[in-house]
């Protein structure tokens, strides 16, 4: 009898334990696709909102220069001007830690076009560091590079 | 009953800035910016001594790496130490490795270190190779220790 208790606690413990992982990772994936959107569709001010005040990019495929949070404002509202953008991410790897920090690695597709230009595009592999402050998910950083 | 109660108060005095003075001269006075970054060069060090046990033992058993040598990502500690144990049996050898630009970002438990990587390599000819690479680590505190849980090694395309 004290044996089923036992196993019966543990076997709790595990569903529990498995469905917070399982949620972590499910609002890890949702925030991942809320930026997508929110960049796809030029909407700058939801895009910001997913991230925290001190973010800091590695953006180009091309440079080697870190981008601060205030860099990566002006950069991606500079995408503003374009008449079509499109980021796919694939693949995506979500590792949580401590319930509170998320690394997730993708690979990404991005097409662009100017106005009244030709379309652009560019693949490579992306890394993004999640954490979790007051309860949400939020982006810490981001690190895009060229599939070698 | 008053020097008693002095005599207490002074052995209590001895016995907090004792103690408080043993803490303080055993808590290495770093920053966690300053100890992940000093972690890195340990890492590096270990690496140019090819001591890949070392080396390996920071990285978390579910380590994640986008390196230069293979486009898609690289899964797992396991599969990370079959790789680098096999690249150390090269016989060039890592001359210097330094990071240039670092920046750290801490949140609780988990630190971003993000560098513009300058290495010096030398081939078993003695030519010399200038590496540059735009590196993201991310370290996480697992059990009280800083683990590498990813790291994004890219390499500068101005390298090309």
């Amino acid at each position: 009898m004290k044996h089923i208790k036992l196993v019966t606690i543990i076997f709790l413990f595990a569903v529990i334990a498995s469905n917070t992982f399982a949620g972590d990772k499910e609002d890890v994936q949702a925030l991942i696709n809320a930026t997508a959107d929110s960049f796809n569709k030029h909407d700058f001010k939801t895009y910001f909102s997913y991230f925290v005040e001190d973010n800091t990019e590695f953006p180009y495929v091309v440079s080697p220069l870190r981008h601060d949070a205030a860099m990566w404002k002006a950069f991606i509202e500079g995408t503003g001007s374009l008449a079509y953008v499109n980021y796919h991410g694939q693949d995506f790897h979500i590792q949580i830690y401590n319930s509170n920090s998320a690394v997730v690695t993708s690979y990404y597709t991005f097409t662009w076009m100017e106005k009244g230009g030709a379309m652009n595009y560019q693949s490579g592999r992306a890394t993004m560091v999640a954490v979790k402050q007051g309860g949400k998910w939020l982006v810490a950083h981001m690190h895009f590079s060229k599939m070698f | 009953m008053k020097t008693l109660k002095g005599v207490f108060f002074f052995v209590f005095m001895i016995f907090t800035l004792g103690f408080s003075s043993t803490l303080f001269a055993q808590t290495p006075n770093l920053s966690i910016e300053e100890e992940v970054i000093a972690l890195t060069y340990k890492i590096w060090k270990a690496e140019m001594n090819k001591n890949m046990t070392e080396m390996n033992k920071y990285l978390a058993d579910d380590y994640t790496e986008f390196n230069p040598t293979y486009s898609t990502r690289v899964d797992g500690k396991k599969l990370n130490v079959t790789l680098s144990e096999a690249v150390s049996m090269n016989s060039g050898t890592i001359l210097a490795a330094e990071m240039l630009n670092p920046k750290v970002q801490v949140y609780g438990d988990v630190a971003i270190l993000s560098y513009n990587y300058a290495g010096v390599n030398q081939d078993i000819d003695g030519k010399l190779t200038n590496t540059k690479a735009k590196s993201t680590r991310v370290y996480v505190k697992i059990n009280g220790e800083w683990k590498l849980a990813h790291a994004n090694f890219a390499q500068d395309p101005n390298n090309e």
